[in-house]
């Protein structure tokens, strides 16, 4: 299954868009950079996961997409695990948890947060480039729309390749080089497709009068809320927590 | 070439979900084999289990008594097969699948050419063009030409009429029936009355369970009770009104037009 929106009403739900990006973005980099251990990891994904569950957020369908980067996280905690004086599987398990970590943030975030505000995330953020001349507004939507057609790309992606693997097609080639050239057949209709898509997106938006400069209001309006002012904590610190060893010595 | 392709209590799940439960039932040559259902009822999922994509099933799947494999034997078209051009020309789009066997390019052309005039495609005007410059109707004739060109025993398709206008779908129907004489066609739709024959079969997936159809049946049913199966409204009044006698006209959607023209032009006679 798919990992994609599923509406609910927990307080992860509730959250302002801005915030839920703001808390996603920095357990991300949170993740990807920390050096934390093992047992400390595993309790802040714990923590995460109970979070999730008391905002009634569906994590079926996410936790069944991890077994797809279990090779992954596997073949990361070897390479790990090898140090100078053997196998260090406290050093295996850390690596592991951090893929994972951010694997979840961003599972979670996708399933709490509906096409709308993910939009007015992303706008919000590239904001500021409009202020030195970058059009904003269309790097945004790029955004959006890239995020929007990853799914639709992705199940394309695997008919195509059952569908060339019955006409004879060979995907799984040996060597790099050859298994480019194996890939072909998967990729020129990808892209093919994709390409075509845009253009009709394209035309159809335009043929609705959507003009990118133009002044839009918004069907829904995100509030700050008192829980909101709580949550905002959670990045502060991540981002605290991350840039204390730089600031160890002045305190 | 196959006779049949026999489902033997096939029980198909994803995790711990079942989507198709003791299936059992044949699908022949020599006629349209359609499968029906709601959405999300599993008929794409089938098509994946016939195709060997999709292994988390039980009971088994047997070509003329001897168990089925589908590699070699199967060909698999979705919504707009045209999806899956990646060849610069007609020629190497249409012979890709030979090429993929390990055959010769001179060996390949006199294949390629005449599959390609059996269907409908002229190989002299479009033999070095690029696949993609083919109009809508070309296009969809050269993909189920490269798909097929393989002769495989068994052709699968998943909603093939959906995006056609009314001419490509009944010319698509034809080429459909056509192939029927040489493989066991199995084809996903959510247009039954526009492939409906009297002698094929239909496959009704149902989360209460699976049934299989005699067209005339199935048709008898939907009119009868129109949560069964939503059939289009204009066919709905040309036949309705037969649902409870002993003979239905003929019941594909081509052939009920022109039957109840026969009958308006007969009526206007009378007056
Ligand atoms: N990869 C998957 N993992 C888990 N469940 C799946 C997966 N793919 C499909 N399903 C589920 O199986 C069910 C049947 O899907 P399938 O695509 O076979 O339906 P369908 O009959 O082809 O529907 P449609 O008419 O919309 O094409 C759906 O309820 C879907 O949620
Ligand atoms: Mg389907």
């Amino acid at each position: 299954m798919q990992i994609s929106y599923k509406p609910g009403s927990g307080a992860l739900y509730r959250l302002h868009p801005m915030v839920k990006g703001a808390i996603a973005f920095s357990a991300i980099v949170f993740f990807s950079v920390n050096t934390l251990g093992f047992s400390m990891m595993t309790a802040i994904i714990a923590f995460m996961l109970l979070c999730c569950w008391f905002s009634g957020v569906e994590l079926s369908d996410i936790f069944m997409s991890v077994r797809r980067i279990l090779l992954l996280l596997i073949i990361v905690g070897l390479i790990q695990g090898f140090a100078a004086d053997g196998f260090n599987v406290a050093a295996a398990g850390a690596a592991m948890m951090r893929i994972l970590g951010v694997f979840l943030v961003a599972g979670v975030y996708v399933t709490v947060s509906s096409q709308s505000e993910l939009t007015f995330f992303w706008e919000s953020c590239f904001r500021p480039l409009g202020l030195i001349g970058l059009p904003a507004r269309e790097l945004a939507l790029v955004m959006v729309i890239a995020v929007r057609f990853f799914p639709v790309i992705l199940s394309e992606i695997d008919r195509i390749r059952m569908a060339q693997i019955a006409r004879g097609a060979r995907l799984d080639g040996g060597g790099i080089l050859a298994s480019a050239a194996a890939l072909m057949p998967l990729m020129i209709p990808t892209l093919t497709q994709a390409i075509i898509r845009a253009g009709e997106l394209s035309l159809a938006m335009e043929a609705r009068g959507y003009r990118v400069t133009a002044q839009r209001s918004r069907y829904q309006r995100f509030r700050f809320g008192i829980i909101d002012i709580f949550a905002v904590l959670i990045p502060v610190l991540l981002f605290a927590l991350l840039l204390k060893p730089f600031f160890a010595g002045t305190f | 070439m196959f006779e049949n392709l026999a489902l033997n209590s096939l029980t198909v799940r994803y995790g711990r979900h079942v989507l198709l439960n003791n299936l059992c039932g044949s699908f022949s040559r020599g006629q349209i084999n359609l499968v029906v259902g709601r959405a999300g009822s599993g008929k794409s999922t089938l098509l994946r289990v016939l195709a060997g994509f999709h292994k988390e099933y039980d009971g088994s799947i047997e070509a003329d008594g001897v168990t089925f494999v589908p590699s070699g034997n199967i060909s698999l078209a979705f919504q707009n097969p045209e999806a899956l051009f990646f060849n610069g020309t007609v020629e190497d789009e249409v012979g890709y699948a030979l090429k993929m066997r390990r055959m010769g390019r001179d060996e390949i052309e006199p294949i390629a050419r005449s599959w390609l005039q059996k269907w409908g495609l002229d190989p002299e005007k479009c033999w070095h063009s690029h696949p993609l410059e083919l109009s809508g109707g070309e296009k969809r004739r050269l993909a189920l030409a490269a798909c097929t060109i393989f002769m495989p025993p068994v052709v699968l398709f998943d909603e093939p009429l959906a995006g056609l206008d009314a001419k490509g779908q009944r010319a698509l129907a034809e080429l459909l029936a056509g192939m029927s004489s040489e493989h066991i066609v199995i084809v996903v739709t959510h247009e039954p009355e526009i492939l409906l024959e009297q002698r094929g079969t239909l496959l009704y997936l149902h989360s209460e369970g699976c049934r299989w159809f005699k067209p005339a049946e199935f048709l008898r049913n939907s009119l009868i009770d129109r949560n069964f199966f939503p059939l289009p409204e204009w066919y709905h009044s040309a036949v309705g009104q037969f649902a409870q006698s002993s003979d239905l006209p003929p019941i594909k959607a081509d052939e009920v037009f022109r039957y109840v023209k026969k009958r308006e032009r007969m009526h206007a006679d009378k007056l």
